[in-house]
């Protein structure tokens, strides 16, 4: 019903596809994985008039079927939810779904505003997100509910294929539960879905197919019927995996010294009376529903928000900790969540990245050494294996996995003694998440401290020596490290 | 073809010399005429150096022309009272200025292109009340003070210190960081709000410093001193290659050879005898070539 044939497409210094085929049936869901870099999002760019291909055709229902843009590819009845942000901030919601649409709304040459409203509050309700005000601009809004409502803008277009490019790292259990069942509808309706995404027990749940790529082709595709998690992952990665993917021992082994203790932390609407202690040497996994108020937690523990009431005590140092800058000085490593805003600048090298929080330690007295920063820097990229061109390369210009790295490294240069990691594993793929979790493994090794906030229960269980559960702002329940811990024992706490 | 771009206002340089020196016949280096346009280009130069530290950071300052002309007036009121008093209350002025900008820009969170916007008005209806829409002649004896022997060392230094601190320190480093990714520039620990006023005020120190060169110069204060400098400051780091949204690939050379590209223009249409409104309009064209020759689309399009 919908064929790629030997398409290819170059970008300015890199190959991102080779001669790819790709078939879909109707009513088929078609997860589509690999490593970052691999080409997935080229690919359904292309099939969704973003870019054009090079070379090679597209045939969609028996015809040729090769869109310039995006709202040509709507007219085909294809429409795509893309990876990044695809709202315009500073528009309505009526008018971001509407977008390039207005036509349909015109009569005498005017946009009939409240027509177009009428429709968006329709639309809204039929895929059940009738909680964004149609008057609200999108920067009022979450990135969660921006996101759904790109969802409600592809599947208006009533898409014959949908495309979802890694959307659902961005949404919380319920915008998930929303945009699955969508997709059971489409399917049941005999529409086809290809569907992109890093969680693999995603694509065993939804797709009947799964097609790997690497390094701009396409090395397989199958049914997931008869394969498992751990064979997929093997042909993503393209070798056999060690076992260590996440820790193995279940012995916690930490010390009693306590690095940070935290006393009846409470903050707005987000925490409330929250209380534990870090200790040397501990992973301390902290899990629960993204407005649980565990990322704010790591925001106040940097120093980067001041608390209501409550206080934190950071015994690991001497120095005053009152906000994040004498947060770093004192040893204190952040990595947030939102990695192209927060901690990677785009536009400078790998170099400027690296050596950015480490300049005051470098100067001597004013002087910053191009040298010292060029031997830290490289120093930096080769502890993680950064894959780069030179250090002067622009961050721009790293596939997502590497651009996790240099955000990572930039604190083992520094040389922290708490590593505050909010999502480390976010939208990577397998293998940079192995080398994470290594990474990880080694710094409790060497006595570092490490908090772990995340939304994925398995890498809790598998890496924190203790896991704290965060349920509307309190502690719920927390879990030691256990063989027998299971998500199913730990989600009932969390909703 | 990132590499051919960042020569691009070197060969604008040599093309504008070299063109020139045909037209005129050798004229436009002879030594008279070489040490014009070192007068004229010193001004404009410091000025776009201090600029350079606003813009690296990715943002604008409109007010540079207006300031020029109210340090200007400042001095030549302090100067007749003591002629050693011109030269620090020029100074005084630039950086209280710079302060005040840099303290709404970067603590009251109103973007510098308002500001700035706004310091321009306030600042020139100020200089006009000072020199009551006239002049303020300065003493006879300072306009000796207008030599190469002090002018040559003050640009020297200005360019020494403002290279060293813009490429091996923390100032420059954590400036450039703002104007790549301001919030990752705060999560590595950079102190965002500190060094933007630390921009503001350099703008305004090396603007106080314009202003005493360009009073020993022309001799007196008046009401239009400065009139334009912001948008020739502007023009000059552009066509210098600096790049308007800031960034790593900021460069204190984009304001010393954008000054000097724009001065040798202006300086080689006289000599050529080119009408004035005409000077404009050619002004006008290779600001816009320059643009569009330098300018990075790609990576605008990726930054959105």
């Amino acid at each position: 019903m919908f064929e790629v044939k030997n398409i290819s497409k170059k970008f300015i210094n890199t190959r991102a596809l080779k001669n790819v085929e790709f078939h879909l049936e109707e009513g088929e869901i078609r997860g589509l994985v690999g490593e970052n870099g691999s080409g997935k999002s080229t690919l359904v760019s292309i099939i969704a008039g973003i870019f054009q291909a090079d070379t090679g055709s597209m045939i969609k229902d028996g015809k040729p079927y090769h869109p310039k843009s995006r709202l040509e590819a709507n007219k085909e009845k294809v429409s795509i939810i893309v990876q990044e942000q695809g709202t315009i901030d500073g528009l309505t919601v009526t008018a971001n779904l509407f977008l390039g649409k207005e036509r349909e709304f015109t009569r005498h040459g005017v946009v009939q505003t409240k027509d177009m409203t009428n429709e968006a509050v329709s639309v809204l309700s039929r895929y059940g997100i009738d909680h964004i005000d149609p008057y609200g601009f999108i920067k009022e809004l979450s990135f969660e509910d921006r996101k759904l409502l790109e969802f409600a803008k592809a599947l208006h277009v009533d898409p014959d294929i949908l495309i979802i490019d890694e959307t659902t790292t961005a949404l919380s259990h319920g915008g998930r539960g929303i945009l699955f069942s969508e997709l059971v509808k489409l399917k049941e309706e005999n529409k086809s879905v290809i569907f992109i995404t890093h969680d693999l027990s995603e694509v065993f749940d939804y797709c009947d197919n799964v097609s790997v790529m690497k390094d701009g082709e396409i090395i397989g595709t199958e049914k997931t019927s008869d394969i498992d998690e751990r064979m997929l992952k093997e042909m993503m990665v393209g070798r056999e995996l060690q076992h260590s993917y996440y820790r193995e021992d279940f012995e916690t082994n930490i010390t009693d010294e306590i690095v940070i203790e935290v006393k009846n932390l409470t903050h707005s609407t987000d925490l409330s009376e929250v209380s534990f202690t870090l200790r040397k040497g501990e992973i301390l996994g902290i899990g629960g529903l993204t407005d649980c108020g565990m990322h704010t937690l790591g925001r106040l523990l940097f120093g980067l928000d001041k608390a209501d009431s409550g206080e934190i005590r950071y015994k690991f140092t001497n120095m005053p900790v009152r906000n994040h800058i004498q947060a770093i000085r004192a040893g204190i490593a952040y990595l947030p969540k939102n990695r192209d805003q927060q901690s990677i600048m785009l536009m400078s090298s790998v170099r400027d990245n690296l050596c950015l929080p480490s300049l005051e330690k470098m100067q001597r007295i004013t002087f910053i050494s191009p040298r010292k920063e060029r031997q830290l820097a490289e120093q930096g990229a080769a502890k993680l294996n950064v894959k780069m061109d030179s250090i002067d390369q622009y961050c721009l210009y790293l596939s997502g996995g590497n651009k996790q790295k240099v955000a990572l490294s930039k604190w083992l240069i520094m040389d922290s003694e708490v590593f505050i990691l909010d999502c480390p594993t976010r939208g990577i793929d397998v293998a940079v998440k192995a080398s994470i979790y290594q990474l990880i493994q080694i710094l409790k090794q060497s006595r570092k401290s490490i908090i772990m906030i995340s939304e994925e229960l398995q890498e809790l269980i598998g890496m924190s020596d203790r896991i704290i559960i965060l349920k509307n702002g309190r502690i719920k329940k927390i879990f030691e490290r256990s063989e027998h811990l299971s998500e199913e024992k730990i989600i009932h706490y969390m909703i | 073809m990132k590499n051919v771009k960042r020569f691009i206002p070197y060969i604008g340089l040599f093309i504008i010399i070299f063109t020139f020196s045909l037209i005129t016949s050798g004229r436009i280096l002879r030594i008279a005429n070489l040490k014009l346009i070192f007068n004229q280009a010193i001004v404009l130069m410091i000025g776009c150096i201090g600029v350079t530290f606003v813009m690296c950071q990715g943002s604008l300052d409109l007010s540079q022309g207006s300031l020029l002309g109210f340090v200007v007036a400042i001095a030549a009121v302090f100067a007749a009272r003591h002629t050693a008093l011109a030269f620090p209350f020029a100074l005084l002025t630039g950086i209280l200025v710079g302060l005040t900008s840099g303290l709404l820009f970067a603590y009251l969170k109103i973007p510098s292109f308002i500001v700035t916007l706004c310091m321009l008005f306030i600042l020139r209806g100020l200089t006009v009340i000072i020199t009551k829409s006239g002049s303020i002649p300065i003493p006879f004896s300072m306009m000796g003070l207008d030599n190469y022997a002090l002018k040559v060392p003050i640009l020297l230094a200005i360019i020494t210190i403002s290279v060293y601190s813009f490429n091996y320190t923390r100032i420059g480093k954590h400036l450039r960081a703002i104007g790549s990714g301001e919030t990752a520039a705060k999560f590595s620990g950079v102190p965002v709000d500190r060094m933007k006023l630390l921009a503001f005020v350099i703008a305004g120190l090396l603007c106080g410093i314009c202003g005493f060169l360009s009073l020993i110069r022309t001799g007196a204060a008046d009401s239009k001193t400065g009139l334009l400098f912001e948008i020739d400051i502007l023009t000059a780091l552009v066509v210098g290659g600096m790049p308007l949204t800031g960034g790593s690939n900021a460069k204190i050379q984009s304001a010393i050879i954008g000054a000097l590209i724009l001065t040798i223009l202006t300086n080689g249409m006289v000599l050529v005898g080119v009408k004035t409104e005409l000077q404009q309009t050619i002004k006008g064209l290779v600001f816009l070539g320059a643009v569009y020759l330098s300018f990075e689309r790609e990576d605008i399009a990726f930054i959105k």
